[in-house]
């Protein structure tokens, strides 16, 4: 029951989203409207015309004369073509208005709307949700709605329209025929109906080992060699065969009853149009209730069209859960809590002071992270922050730039409550270089200029040379106009890390995050850059988190961080004297040496 | 096609039936107009009920038998379009996952997994709808033609002629659908490209405050594709109206001609009634649909031949050679002589005259940096190519005949990605020796430092591992596969860049561990890291493919130039 009222829910937003459309829609059902009712008239007409051919017929075949009136059957014939054309030219109108503007106004609004909503989600809804979940959001379930949309007006509309107009018109032919005739209608709806749906459910059965095989496809191919080295083709073979397998079985059960909707339309149908055939026969033959032959033509035709509509209306029915789910993980992610902001303070002045006082943070209420945590850190000091893989070292610089926001205490920069500033405010401030270098597609200078993108074209040269990386780029055959794409091979990893310092070197702002910002980068020319590492660092307050403690020994403080909380703190030299954690580390780079 | 038709031929005789059962039921549903004319010829005009009422039953019975047919010939074609899909998908899985690493990378992992996905996926549906259209659309629009003979001959040919001329009509409107469908496909690529990118360096983007730019950019690609999608959409939703335009406009056409020849009496003489005029039209339904399914199969022909030529592609690739050896595990000196290598394609050596000497029971480093040309050295030393020159023995024996399966039976190598598979902690581990037991596996993984990941899941060694290990960090993922190289029994074990996910402290902690429990058995270890390379009994130094160095630290940190600088940068002054 309640699920009912949750479905009944989203199809009355859906609706509402339809709502700016709706003019249009109105307009494309109007105009199917009219493709109906010509559609409708054609049997009629058509009816009309056999009954004057069978006059011209039967009279001649018996040997009498027949006047042939060859202008009245042309002016029907006129009026059938005309009929006919009205009706496909208004089919074609419709068309091309659900197009243009189910396709234009729903489906690319919804995703826009999708896209814009991203802007105002926090960073931890975008970690916790599978990159690949947000797309299908926006592709698969988007186009699931518009579908639906678009064959609403076909199927419903139209359909029922259609079928209401024909029972309406065979009734006023001929009552008793007409009741006949109707027996059959819901009979097979609801057969069809409940076959579709049926049917529906093996579908889904299907697209979902779809899914895993496109999983496990992916998985064998991007570790190939691991599967060779280890003889694992074997295994992967079995696993890919066994949902084959499982699929195999689904699709043929699905299809097959989806084949067979049609048949049992059909027979209904072609026992309605014996009934129409005896039943008029007899009537004809008796001279009974002024049956024509004209009129058995014109019940034939009618019944025919049944079957199209009755055929969608079911269809529709069907697709109208897939729908539903996918407008509720649509909306489920439109109404996601959006980041508050406030504007209480401006932005930082820049000059580079930045405070903890007693900050607590957790991922996951139930485990506390940071607690109590603070820190004080004076414009221009270098601080490091160390400790093993997994420990929470990157937590800091997500609540430094408010990527994620504390728990409890405040942090302050320059001075100013981050909290009370509008985030984009604060990380004006703030230039980072991180390990996954993230680059857009792209020009190599689009990159670069990416944090500063009024800077002079020197400026971007100067920043790819202290990086070290201008002589590369113009080595290259486009040199800066090369596109940097998921294809970009001639470009490696520390290459693209290289990048990002020349990026955060342009961007010039007053506090410097560098997280493990040389790892990519090959060790001679890791030594080249050092210069411009310590270049940007001077005079700026810089966090840096590094493996290598090579780098890190003259920091102003040293923050060392384990199982998310930090165990010790001060410089390299007291912290080697406290024999404590640190010292465990940084001697475990040389125990290997004996 | 010549390589996709086989995979339809065990089928023959399902097809053949399709055929037969199709052409029983479309006599079925033709028959019933002409059933009909005799009804208004025979029955109504001649007043006599018994006609009719025979006519009738035989209408009911003819209805029956022919949804009798319908139904049997959807579950015959559910069989085939079900099982052939099936066929094609698990054929082309099973020749990729044969192919050598030469055909492998020539067609790439992304290439190889829309072949087999979404290529076969468009195949075998197209091809269920084209045995259909094979089967059904001449019988459809022969059986049509056919009766509307029997009637009259000049109205079988308006209605024959109606056919060219609703292709005339569609042909250009459906030429350019496919390049449309393809440019409105490349559209959602770049817009779910672009999301991708966006969603993974959501850092980045709010630290630079360039959120409005990268919705700009995805905005314009989803207006882009929604422009595509319309003007397919459209093209496409004119085959019907059309269809249904030129055949009622023949519906005319035969109406006025058929009364005109009414009038003629010679005609009339040759049987020509009202009745059958009748029957002719509705035939046109028939006809209708036939050629609505022939527009929709040319429409869709271009795409079905772009995919069943990638597939083919594939397919059509040599599967890799017999394997010389027997399997048994070789034991002994590890040795290179003079070998170079060119990847396949390439002028370029990646590794030339590399000469290099392992002992059985030691352990060696070859470091390098980036583009040194270490890891192709590993795919040497396990056989995914051969080497362009030059040769490489186990224990004296020269890879050639060892055999593949035999090097990789003795050489265990831990890659640097740390690939893990969907599937248990315990399955993954177990894939080094299928055999192992339980203890065996925690044994391993404890060397490897995962203890404490198991004991924190309350599955243990069931915990269950995502596709390519989605739930857990890099830095467990080499781990896993580090336990899982240790536990298979081979004789040499590689070691690519493994630890490099790992802190210095995990790091030290498990190699101490792993020198213990591979005591006495040949190990190599591929590295960056001077730290992590210092303590193997020897060290070759790479660059450029070739090796510029090799001996014990101490030796190299006086004789090697390009070792001495590796060692200063990342250890600083005092380590040399």
């Amino acid at each position: 029951m309640k699920k009912r009222k949750t479905s009944g829910k989203i199809v009355l937003r859906i609706l509402k989203d339809t709502k700016p459309i709706a003019g249009w829609l109105l307009l494309g059902a109007f105009v199917s409207l009219v493709s109906v009712a010509l559609s409708l008239a054609t049997p009629e007409i058509l009816s009309a015309l056999s009954d004057r051919l069978y006059d011209y017929w039967e009279p001649a075949h018996l040997g009498r004369p027949a006047a042939f009136d060859s202008r009245a059957f042309a002016l029907g014939c006129t009026l059938l073509a005309a009929a006919y054309a009205g009706s496909s030219l208004a089919a074609i109108a419709e068309m091309l208005i659900m197009n243009n503007v189910v396709s234009k106004h729903f489906t690319c609004a919804i995703r826009i709307r999708m896209s814009d909503k991203i802007r105002r989600l926090p960073v931890r809804y975008v970690d916790q949700t599978p990159n690949g979940e947000i797309i299908s959001h926006m592709t698969d379930d988007v186009s699931t709605m518009g579908t639906t949309i678009h064959s609403f007006l076909e199927t419903l509309i139209s359909g029922i329209l259609k079928l209401l107009g024909i029972i309406v018109l065979i009734f006023l032919l001929n009552p008793i025929l007409a009741a006949a005739v109707i027996v059959f209608v819901p009979l097979s709806l609801f057969l069809s109906a409940k076959i579709a749906g049926k049917s529906e459910k093996y579908f889904a059965a299907v697209r979902k080992k779809n899914g895993e095989m496109y999983a496990l496809t992916e998985e064998t191919f991007s570790g190939f060699d691991t599967v060779k080295a280890f003889h694992l083709e074997k295994r992967q073979r079995e696993r890919q065969a066994e949902l084959c397998g499982d699929m195999r079985d689904a699709a043929r059960k699905g299809t097959f009853l989806s084949s067979i909707v049609q048949p049992i339309v059909a027979l209904s149908n072609n026992i309605a149009y014996i009934v129409i055939c005896i039943l008029g026969g007899v009537f004809v033959a008796n001279n009974l209730f002024g049956m024509s032959v004209g009129t058995i033509v014109a019940f034939v035709l009618y019944a025919r069209m049944f079957a199209g509509p009755l055929e969608s209306i079911a269809q529709g029915f069907s697709m109208l859960q897939n729908t539903i789910a996918s407008a509720e993980r649509v909306y489920r992610m439109l109404d996601e809590e959006e980041m508050t902001e406030t504007a209480e303070e401006t932005a930082p002045e820049g000059k580079g002071n930045v405070r903890f006082e007693n900050v607590d943070f957790s991922y996951d209420p139930k485990q506390p992270l940071i607690k109590g945590l603070t820190i004080d850190v004076r414009a221009g000091e270098k601080v490091a922050i160390v400790g093993p893989t997994g420990g929470g070292k990157t937590t800091i610089v997500n609540l430094l730039m408010r990527f994620y926001d504390v728990d409890g205490g405040k942090i302050f920069v320059d001075g100013k409550d981050v909290m009370r500033m509008p985030r984009n405010a604060l990380r004006s401030v703030f230039s980072m270089v991180l390990q996954d270098t993230w680059l857009f597609s792209g020009t190599i200078y689009d990159n670069i200029a990416y944090g500063r993108p009024d800077a002079t074209e020197e400026e971007v040269h100067e920043a790819a040379k202290r990086a070290h990386i201008d002589r590369f780029i113009r080595s290259l055959p486009n040199g800066y106009d090369t596109m940097i794409n998921e294809e970009t091979t001639n470009i490696s990893g520390g290459q693209k890390q290289l990048l990002t310092i020349a990026r955060a070197y342009l961007a010039n702002r007053p506090i410097l995050i560098l997280d493990e910002a040389t790892s990519n980068v090959d060790t001679r020319t890791e030594i080249l850059i050092q210069k411009t590492m310590d270049d940007l660092m001077k005079n700026r307050t810089s966090f840096v988190i590094a493996h290598r403690l090579s780098t890190i020994v003259d920091a102003d403080t040293i923050l060392v961080v384990n199982h998310g909380t930090i165990v010790e703190q001060g410089t390299h030299r007291e912290l080697l004297e406290k024999n404590g954690f640190y010292a465990e580390i940084y001697n475990s780079q040389y125990e290997l040496l004996n | 096609m010549k390589t996709i038709l086989p995979y339809l031929k065990p089928y023959r005789k399902q097809i053949l039936l399709t055929g037969v059962l199709c052409i029983l039921f479309t006599l079925g549903g033709a028959f019933l107009p002409y059933l009909m004319s005799r009804i208004v010829d025979d029955g109504i005009a001649a007043g006599d009920m018994g006609v009719i009422l025979k006519f009738g039953g035989l209408m009911l019975l003819l209805a029956v038998v022919s949804m009798l047919c319908a139904i049997w010939m959807g579950a015959v074609n559910a069989r085939i379009s079900a099982n052939f899909s099936h066929d094609l998908k698990l054929g082309i899985f099973n020749k990729a996952s044969a192919l050598d690493f030469e055909h492998f990378s020539k067609i790439g992992t992304s290439g190889l997994l829309t072949r087999s996905t979404h290529d076969v996926s468009t195949i075998s549906d197209i091809s269920g709808m084209f045995v259909n259209v094979v089967v059904m659309v001449p019988i459809m629009i022969a059986g049509g033609v056919v009766f509307a003979t029997l009637s009259d001959r000049v109205l079988a040919l308006i209605l024959l002629l109606s056919m060219p001329i609703a292709f005339l009509i569609l042909f250009p409107i459906l030429r350019h659908l496919d390049r449309l469908w393809k440019l409105s496909d490349e559209y959602i690529d770049e817009q779910n490209r672009l999301m991708r990118e966006r969603l993974s360096g959501i850092r980045v983007i709010r630290a630079f405050d360039k959120e409005a730019h990268e919705h700009g950019r995805i905005a314009h690609a989803t207006e882009e594709m929604a422009k595509y999608i319309i003007r397919a959409n459209v093209r496409a939703g004119y085959v019907n109206p059309v269809c249904m335009l030129v055949l009622n406009m023949a519906t005319v056409v035969m109406l006025w001609v058929g009364a005109n020849r009414l009038q003629d009496p010679v005609l009339m003489e040759s049987g020509l009634t009202a009745g059958g005029i009748i029957a002719t039209v509705q035939y046109v339904a028939l006809i209708l649909n036939g050629v609505m399914m022939l527009s929709w199969t040319f429409a869709f022909l271009p795409h079905l031949k772009v995919c069943v030529n990638r597939v083919s592609e594939v397919l059509e690739l040599p599967d890799e050679p017999a394997d010389a050896g027997d399997g048994t595990v070789v034991f002994g000196d590890l040795v290179l002589e003079n070998v170079s290598f060119a990847y396949p394609g390439s002028e370029l050596k990646t590794i030339s005259d590399v000469s290099l000497t392992v002992k059985a029971g030691q352990t060696a480093a070859i470091i390098g940096g980036t583009g040194s040309g270490k890891s192709t050295i590993l795919k040497l030393l396990l056989d995914f190519y051969p080497p362009t020159e030059g040769k490489i023995s186990l224990g004296g024996v020269p890879y050639e005949q060892i055999g593949r399966g035999g090097v990789r039976e003795a050489v265990s190598a831990s890659l640097q990605k740390g690939m893990v598979f969907e599937g248990t902690l315990l399955d993954n581990v177990r894939m080094g020796d299928p055999t192992a037991s339980e203890e065996a596996v925690r044994g391993v993984l404890d060397i490897a430092q995962m203890t404490e990941f198991v004991d924190s899941h309350e599955e243990g060694l069931s915990y269950r591992l995502a596709q390519s290990g989605a739930n857990i960090s890099g830095g467990q993922k080499q781990r896993i596969s580090i336990a899982r190289t240790i536990l298979k029994p081979a004789s040499v074990y590689v070691f690519d860049d493994s630890f490099s996910a790992l802190d210095y402290l995990t790091e030290s902690k498990l190699r101490k561990s792993l020198n213990r429990y591979l005591a006495g058995k040949t190990q190599i270890i591929i590295t960056q890291r001077a730290a992590t390379a210092m303590r193997c009994d020897t060290i070759f130094v790479l660059e450029q493919g070739s090796i510029v160095g090799s001996g014990t630290h101490e030796a190299l940190v006086k004789s090697c130039r390009v070792y001495r600088e590796i060692v200063r940068s990342q250890l600083g002054g005092e380590a040399v």
